[in-house]
């Protein structure tokens, strides 16, 4: 079920209602969101049912095998759990990415007899990881296991960020399935209001831009440099309102349930450095490999040349999590190759502020290097979204041909600048709010106002075709 | 809670309002991108949808798509003492039949329907010819149920801003698309040739949406007592063979209704087609006068 599909317009109220009129028993009420969300899954397929499942079941199993205080017992058992969540994970995502890579190296590309050819689970890598979360912190005694199953695979499973995030972590999220909820008011509203932030970025932005750069994407050949150019700044601004509009639904929708998940976006096309960027583009996924990688195999308190293998192997694990295709693991090798400077410099914890706080308009200076950060982002985004290396370079060298600005058939200018323009506006006015649709005009009239006047935007320019989220392809 | 359910429905309700009011005021304009409201598309609709309601009594009315009005010329039929007036319009799917059949069928009061089905037209979605239907045809029941079930946003706010525009608007009611080449419902293309192109096999995919409404369509029929035939019009042979499954088409149509495909051994993809699947004006008469011979006569003999 989408998020921008009838379905969900109808499934979300539904849903609320029952969660609520439940709030006296906190079991029914863990049991009614573990329904509503294994039926908002398997809406995609129930097959996904059975993977995720036993996904939860082994981690909520190995918290259970790891209450003793063998210690030597504990490792094994989260080992095993990784394994096992790993390996499923591999026979799905990654088996015929490896056997036909292995095939095209030593056997010519004949692989047809061993490739599986089966059907990626949504949102597979995101509750995979999740569930993995548990069984370290577990290990590690940083949660408490729990004897709970509905709490444990609701947390696995809540609909809202089950398939592209926030990846929550037990630590935040599983207490508060833990304990009775109150409905609060103004976290409902803030979350409505975050909600409709993420549809108008989805729905006029990322679907906007979408029709220009599928078709740029589709056959670069046709186009000038100037096009192929347009389109990849437009791919960037199209991923980012794409996957922070998917988090900022995710996180409103689970505010309505009283709930709270981390935030997954921090305004990073406002970096002035790629450091920055990274600390504030998916935060889930790069602390997660912060914590359970980078810190375990030493992180920066080791000696230099071990930082930069560190930093190379989770930019390169960062970029294969995406998916089995060596345009990920480039774009992840990319952005290791823009961290070097500032790692041996050490100068990648200068930006920790906001840029420009306290006015209203960054210097020349910053305004440079947020622009050169966009840049360099838009290069990778460019080896991202292309189906294969050969057709990456063909892009960058197609950047160079001679021609004008052209619009491909269909896409239209007029309704995607305005929108990317507000977009920039509004999110540059809240960069230093909890989220980026935060900051509102005071008097009920003049708020409800810019709702009404935000919906109609939305309603009268967005796209009509119902167009899946990216990252539910991860 | 209480306090939220209640700001919740007052703001529902006023956006729906505001949302009323603002498409009433911009939807003209063209500034909206959803709301593509244009007169004069879907190939005469306008006037057939108006003139059809003068037409009291004829023999065949045709309903369909552009395969339609192009094939079933009334000067040929009446040439065989058959009367006629074709509804056809642009990419016409059941969806849309359903709609010009419900509201107008009554006041033409034919004494037989023909419903023209095609392969490709069958497995659209109709989208396109629903933009027309709301802009083009005056406002009913049966279009805001076809509207609803196409489940698309555009169609929908197309529809917010057409349906009273059209009810109350003089813009509507004196509006003139007569175009040349235009008789009683059929369309008269400018003299062309096909030059035949090698086809890729392709599967026909009947949408389950176009089906219900053909169904729909035929039950309306049957209720009223009103005599009906399915009817695909010749395709070029390069088409027809390109799709692996048409055999499958053809028996699923036969649980419709009376199916017939009569093609014509004479009719040739170079001389009789502009493209592969519109006859040209030789291949109508061919078409026409041998269809009327060999089944629209004496079908309407036997009623």
């Amino acid at each position: 079920m989408l998020f921008n599909s009838l379905q969900f317009a109808l499934f979300l109220p539904v849903v609320f209602c029952i969660y609520w009129l439940l709030r006296r028993s906190l079991r029914w009420q863990n049991l009614f969101v573990l329904a509503a969300s294994y039926l908002f899954y398997g809406w995609w397929d129930w097959r996904f049912l059975l993977l995720i499942a036993f996904t939860s079941g082994c981690s909520y199993l190995s918290g259970l095998l790891m209450t003793s205080a063998d210690r030597r017992r504990n490792r094994a058992v989260m080992w095993a759990n990784i394994v096992i969540n790993l390996l499923v994970l591999g026979v799905f995502k990654y088996y015929d990415f490896f056997v036909q890579s292995f095939a095209d190296l030593f056997f010519g590309g004949h692989a047809d007899g061993l490739l599986l050819h089966v059907l990626l689970p949504v949102g597979i890598s995101f509750y995979t990881f999740q569930a993995l979360s548990y069984s370290i912190d577990v290990y590690r005694g940083t949660v408490t296991p729990t004897r709970d199953a509905v709490a444990f695979f609701a947390y696995v499973s809540f609909f809202p960020q089950l398939v592209a995030g926030p990846i929550e972590r037990a630590s935040s999220l599983l207490p508060q399935f833990m304990q009775s909820r109150r409905f609060d008011y103004s976290l409902a509203v803030d979350g409505l209001r975050q909600m409709l932030w993420g549809f108008f970025k989805k729905l006029l932005v990322a679907d906007g831009c979408a029709v220009y750069v599928d078709r740029v994407f589709a056959d670069p050949t046709l186009y000038s440099g100037g096009t192929l150019a347009v389109a990849a700044v437009l791919f960037s601004f199209q991923i980012y309102a794409d996957f922070s509009g998917y988090s900022d639904i995710a996180i409103g929708c689970a505010k309505l349930f009283g709930i709270r998940l981390r935030r997954n976006f921090n305004v990073p096309y406002f970096s002035r450095d790629i450091a920055e960027f990274w600390r504030r583009w998916h935060i889930s996924l790069t602390t997660w490999f912060r914590d359970y990688v980078y810190i375990p195999l030493g992180g920066s308190r080791v000696s230099k040349a071990k930082v930069v293998r560190n930093t190379f192997i989770i930019f390169l694990l960062s970029g294969f999590w995406h998916g089995a295709n060596w345009t990920f693991l480039a774009w992840g090798f990319f952005h290791a190759l823009l961290f070097m400077p500032l790692i041996l410099m050490g100068r990648n914890r200068r930006y920790r502020d906001i840029v420009a706080e306290g006015r209203l308009l960054p210097n020349l200076r910053e305004a440079g290097q947020m622009l050169l950060t966009f840049v360099l982002a838009t290069i990778g985004w460019i080896v991202f979204r292309s189906p294969s290396l050969p057709f990456a370079f063909e892009y960058f060298k197609g950047l160079f041909r001679p021609g004008a600005v052209m619009q491909p058939l269909g896409s239209d200018f007029a309704f995607i600048i305005p929108a990317l323009l507000i977009m920039l506006v509004v999110e540059w006015l809240n960069r230093d709010q909890e989220h980026e649709f935060c900051r509102q005009p005071h008097g009920r009239l003049l708020r409800w106002g810019a709702y009404l006047l935000l919906i109609f935007i939305i309603l009268s320019f967005m796209q009509t075709s119902e167009m899946p989220f990216i990252y539910f392809q991860f | 809670m209480k306090r939220f359910a209640r700001n919740i429905i007052l703001f529902l309700l006023l956006t729906l309002l505001f949302t009323v009011v603002l498409t009433g005021l911009l939807g003209g304009t063209g500034w909206l991108r959803n709301v593509s409201y244009k007169l004069d598309v879907g190939d005469n609709l306008y006037t057939k949808a108006k003139e059809a309601k003068t037409v009291q009594g004829v023999d065949v009315l045709f309903f369909g798509s552009s395969h339609a009005y192009r094939t079933f010329d009334p000067r040929i039929f009446a040439e065989k003492g058959v009367t006629m007036f074709n509804l056809g319009s642009s990419n016409q799917t059941p969806m849309q039949s359903e709609v010009l059949l419900r509201t107008l069928a009554p006041k033409v009061n034919p004494r037989l329907v023909v419903i023209e089905v095609h392969p490709d037209i069958i497995g659209h979605d109709g989208i396109e010819a629903a933009l027309f239907q709301v802009c083009n045809v005056s406002p009913s029941w049966p279009m805001v149920w076809m509207v609803c079930r196409t489940r698309n946003w555009r169609v929908m706010m197309t529809a917010l801003y057409a349906i009273p525009h059209n009810m109350w608007s003089a813009e509507f009611k004196n509006h003139k698309d007569k175009q040349e080449g235009y008789r009683a419902g059929f369309l008269e293309h400018e003299m062309g040739y096909y030059s035949p192109q090698p086809h890729d096999p392709a599967a026909i995919r009947p949408l389950p949406q176009q089906l219900k409404a053909l169904r729909r369509c035929t039950e309306w029929l049957q209720a009223r007592g009103i005599p009906y035939i399915l009817l695909e019009v010749p395709d070029t042979k390069v088409l027809l063979d390109s799709y692996y499954n048409i055999d499958d088409f053809q028996s699923l149509m036969y649980d419709y209704g009376k199916f017939y495909f009569k093609p014509l051994s004479t009719l040739d993809d170079s001389l009789h087609f502009y493209n592969e699947d519109h006859l040209n004006q030789q291949g109508v008469e061919l078409y026409d006068d041998y269809i009327c011979d060999s089944l629209i006569v004496p079908i309407l003999n036997d009623l």
